[in-house]
């Protein structure tokens, strides 16, 4: 570090100290996740197989052949089915029990305790009590529904219902995850927001519509995105509950990569879902940014 | 023991701004320097720049003959106290003042020791196991100064120390800081934008505006003889009065004409105004509100009415409109002047400033 | 929300909006614990009494159902395999995570910005996206089927990163130049200033990765064949499909997963705070 007399080449901290500082989170940063996604993309011009030493470059021939495939148009609206199925229950009824909740009263804590477990135990674990549940003969969401004069479903083991059955699943157990954020942001809106409302007449819907629905909007866009994106990439629950059958009527992208990848290993079409997967979720986070702007307010 | 060395030191941001232009400053061992000015001028990032904490983008800084650019701040050997003081929050006021010798490795019962002495001569014995929320401002303040007397500093920054307290506090701990700086006997260097604390603390002063110093001097000096209208009217409270007067010779000797009236000048004034070619010009000319005086309407400069009268016990501000301008007296006649009534002004011609009006630079001092 | 006025409307309207919330939370509450309790009961049931619907509680529970799963199977280990290589992974992910978000809030220097762009890009991409490749680099290095792989693979987390950053935002820059002033380099203002000063999101960010390090599915299970290297989530499906026989032994299953589910439960009564409040209260979502 002699004189430095170029301007905008100096700085402050030393480029060791950055360094030890940085690469420790860097290094696998770039081995783990960019480097892979950028090998992803390449891989997805091949015709690898994993098995063979060589392969070829085949350009487009494995989007080709994706948008050519029934399979993948399913795969894909399973995917829009399954997101939009989880993403707007999961937001408005964590909002509305958040609402709820938020004064507290005796036995508040217990409430937000039972609500919010679900998250921190093993989608695994709490898949397979699901598929008991679930279960057509003796199970015991058939023997409610029994009760209850209505006539038993066949759940997962159904074309029909099996979609429905994960998305229940996934509602559960994400439900408490949005209802803990959402708390939180209502806690922090500002009381005098309330008073001045108050003062202006704002009661009630009113109340809820101008001051909390707008002081909550991050919060929301926040949710969206990371439900989403979780959403985009469920993978445990559909693989206990259903892997990606019958008929292929829970098969999400990611369910359809990973049979390509992992059990066809066809590297390519795998690696061509996953530039697919790639775009949308970018895509999609775009929109939502773009969209929030007109209705976020920080 | 330090001597610090600013050599044509410039920061300019990565944007182009520039913060401090090319400032030249000798700092001797054992000054107490003040760095002076209005908010963006550049004063505390000069500060920042010598602790270490903000780079520098051209120019050379020394340590007691060594250059320091590029030494960070934790091996600079210089203490700072900050605006807000910047206490850790988890650890008591002892771990606050004694981090710094932990982090020296010096013995544990020598750190025990240096704190108890450090906290006896500020008052703070008491408040050693309390944590900085549990304390006053003026405590926070304290022990801020604690934490930078125990190292032993080659200097003390000390950046707006005092501007997070109320006017009372802010007295009491100006006085400490003098009375600090005297038993320290070491080099200080004082970031404020207030020119009380400015004139009554420092033995040299930097008055820095838009990233440029503009005089640094005695504050003696710097009141008596500033060397241009910025330096003129920031030093000094109530602000020095300027008035733009042609300047004439009549009869022989040299006059301001005023709107009123004419002040004739004092023999060295005169010579000065001469041989700098100003006869029949206009200047800008500055009276500090001390230097006003109440006259008859023959001496009149100014002939005005009262708008305002402050009465502060044993002296009073009187604020008189005359046409446009607005001169203020500083005056120990403390009778009461009516709202209203007509008053003539005169200047103690001696204690004329005279500015050229373009380059706003000194003609007489 | 804080109103602070007394409720204006009318003593029916206010005792059917009370009956209504009662329902709603009751119903939500019952809705979510149920999974729970049916996994408890049907854990204690023999196997004659859980394929009978008329037969909701066991007549006498079978404790031996719990006891067989904890001192004669696999489980045990897997949650043992879990917990220390969860510790382990989320140990590392502080260390990286904390010096680059240290890095990022109090560090100058020029990629600064550019940095936190790729960091930020990265959490809003798809995981699994990246599975493939990260898996030939552990094929290459010889680490697949071990827990070497598993740790060397999750050494970071983005989320942590967000976290701590959120957190070292709140930390007036004053103070860590105090400490640079006081002689600290760096690393010891990190560690004795800002770590201390954000304990909070640290104790949050450990428990969360903790959490979804041990209950890891996929990717484990992508990397691991051998079953000495299971992690819980894994080995849990692996019992629960063993002999190719679905359904055969429902209240062994049950009995594993309540092994498996309970213990977390019980951690997290204890550290419920640490969850409700670092969630929602320090990820830095404002409103």
């Amino acid at each position: 570090m002699s004189k430095k007399k170029t301007k905008y080449k100096r700085r402050y901290d030393s480029l060791p100290t950055v360094l030890l500082f940085v690469l420790p989170a860097l290094i696998p940063l770039i081995v783990f996740w960019i480097y892979p996604i950028l090998r992803s993309i390449y891989l997805s011009f091949t015709n690898w197989d994993y098995i063979s030493p060589t392969y070829k470059i085949v350009w487009f021939k494995n989007y080709a052949s994706l948008f050519r495939n029934p399979r993948f148009y399913e795969a894909l609206w399973h995917t829009v089915v399954f997101t939009a199925g989880t993403l707007f229950p999961t937001i408005i009824l964590g909002l509305i029990l958040a609402l709820l909740l938020v004064k507290n009263f005796r036995g508040s804590g217990i409430v937000k305790f039972i609500l919010f477990s679900p998250w921190i135990t093993p989608t695994v674990a709490i898949s397979i009590v699901w598929s008991w549940i679930y279960k057509v003969d003796g199970g015991i969401a058939n023997t409610i529904l029994t009760n209850l004069g209505m006539s038993p479903l066949k759940w997962i083991n159904s074309s029909d219902t099996a979609m429905l059955s994960v998305i229940i699943v996934t509602i559960w157990k994400s439900l408490g995850y949005s209802m803990i954020f959402y708390l939180s942001a209502l806690e922090r809106v500002p009381g005098e927001l309330y008073e001045a409302g108050a003062l202006d007449g704002a009661f009630g819907w009113r109340q809820f519509v101008d001051i909390t629905l707008p002081s909550i909007s991050p919060t929301t866009f926040f949710l969206s995105i990371i439900t989403m994106v979780n959403s985009l990439q469920a993978y445990d629950q559909i693989q206990v509950l259903t892997q990606g059958g019958p008929a292929g009527s829970t098969r999400t992208l990611l369910y359809m990569y990973y049979q390509l990848g992992f059990q066809e290993f066809n590297m390519g079409q795998a690696t061509a879902v996953a530039v697919v997967m790639i775009i949308l979720t970018a895509g999609l986070s775009l929109i939502q940014f773009k969209v929030s702007e007109k209705w976020v307010h920080y | 023991m330090a001597e610090i060395i600013l050599k044509n030191i410039t920061k300019e941001y990565e944007n182009g701004f520039q913060a401090v232009k090319n400032i030249n400053l000798e700092i001797k061992d054992n000054e107490f320097v003040i760095l002076v000015g209005p908010s963006g001028c550049g004063k505390s990032t000069t500060l920042r720049m010598i602790a270490g904490l903000e780079d520098i983008s051209e120019g050379d800084l020394y340590l007691d003959g060594n250059r320091i650019n590029d030494v960070p701040p934790q091996n600079r050997d210089i203490a700072m106290v900050f605006q807000n003081y910047a206490l850790y929050p988890h650890m008591t006021v002892y771990q606050n003042i004694a981090y710094s010798l932990k982090i020296k490795k010096v013995p544990k019962d020598e750190i025990d020791r240096r704190v108890k002495e450090v906290a006896a001569s500020l008052g703070l014995t008491e408040l050693l196991d309390r944590r900085p929320g549990q304390l006053s401002g003026g405590q926070k303040q304290r022990v801020a100064m604690g934490r930078a007397i125990i190292r032993h500093p080659k200097a003390f920054l000390m950046d707006e120390p005092l501007s997070n307290l109320d006017a009372k506090l802010r007295g009491q701990m100006r006085v400490e800081i003098a009375d600090l700086y005297q038993r320290l006997n070491t080099t200080f260097i004082y970031v404020t934008h207030d020119q009380t604390e400015a004139m009554t603390l420092g033995t040299k002063i930097v008055v820095m505006k838009d990233g440029e110093i503009q005089q640094t001097d005695s504050p003696t000096n710097l009141f008596n003889y500033p060397v241009n209208k910025f330096v003129a009217g920031f030093i000094g409270t109530p602000a020095m009065n300027f008035f733009d007067a042609e300047c004439a010779e009549e009869d022989g000797r040299v006059v301001l004409r005023t709107a009123d009236g004419m002040i004739s000048l004092p023999e060295e004034k005169a010579a000065r105004l001469k041989e700098g070619g100003w006869l029949g010009k206009t200047v800008s000319a500055g009276i500090r509100p001390e230097h006003v005086r109440l006259c008859t309407e023959a001496e009149a400069a100014f002939k005005g009415t009262v708008s305002v009268f402050e009465l502060l016990g044993s002296n009073a501000i009187i604020y008189v409109q005359c046409g446009d301008q607005r001169i203020i007296m500083n005056t120990d006649e403390t009778d009461r002047q009516e709202y209203g009534s007509e008053v003539c002004l005169k200047p103690l011609a001696e204690k004329l400033h005279i500015f050229d009006p373009e380059t706003e630079r000194t003609i007489t001092n | 929300m804080n109103t602070r006025y007394s409720d204006k409307r009318s003593l029916p309207v206010r005792v059917l909006s009370l009956l209504g919330k009662i329902l709603i939370l009751g119903t939500a509450s019952i809705f979510t614990a149920f999974p729970f309790i049916w996994m408890i009961i049907s854990s204690l049931k023999t196997k004659a009494e859980i394929l009978n619907t008329d037969i909701f509680l066991p007549t006498s529970p079978q404790w031996s159902n719990i006891t067989g799963i904890i001192f004669n199977s696999p489980i045990p280990k897997y949650i043992f395999n879990s917990a220390w290589v969860s510790l382990v992974i989320v140990a590392l992910q502080i260390v990286t995570g904390a010096m680059l978000a240290y890095a990022l809030v109090f560090l100058k220097f020029r990629t600064n910005k550019l940095l936190f762009t790729i960091v930020m890009g990265t959490y809003m991409l798809p995981v699994a996206a990246t599975y493939i490749p990260s898996y030939i680099i552990l094929a290459d290095w010889h680490m697949l089927d071990s827990f070497r792989g598993l740790i060397i693979s999750s050494t970071v987390s983005i989320f942590g990163i967000f976290l701590l950053r959120q957190g070292f935002m709140q930390i007036p820059k004053g103070l860590v130049e105090a400490a640079r002033m006081d002689g600290a380099s760096h690393w010891r203002a990190l560690w004795e200033i800002v770590c201390p000063m954000t304990k909070s999101s640290f104790i949050t960010f450990g428990l969360m990765n903790f959490i979804s390090t041990y209950n890891n599915y996929m990717w484990p299970s992508l990397i691991t064949k051998t079953s000495d290297y299971f992690l819980v989530s894994q080995g849990l499906r692996a019992f629960f499909i063993r002999d190719g026989a679905y359904g055969t032994e429902w209240a062994l299953v049950m009995a594993a997963s309540a092994v498996v589910v309970v213990p977390l439960l019980v951690l997290f009564a204890f550290t419920q705070k640490w969850f409700i409040n670092g969630i929602g209260g320090e990820t830095g979502i404002k409103g």
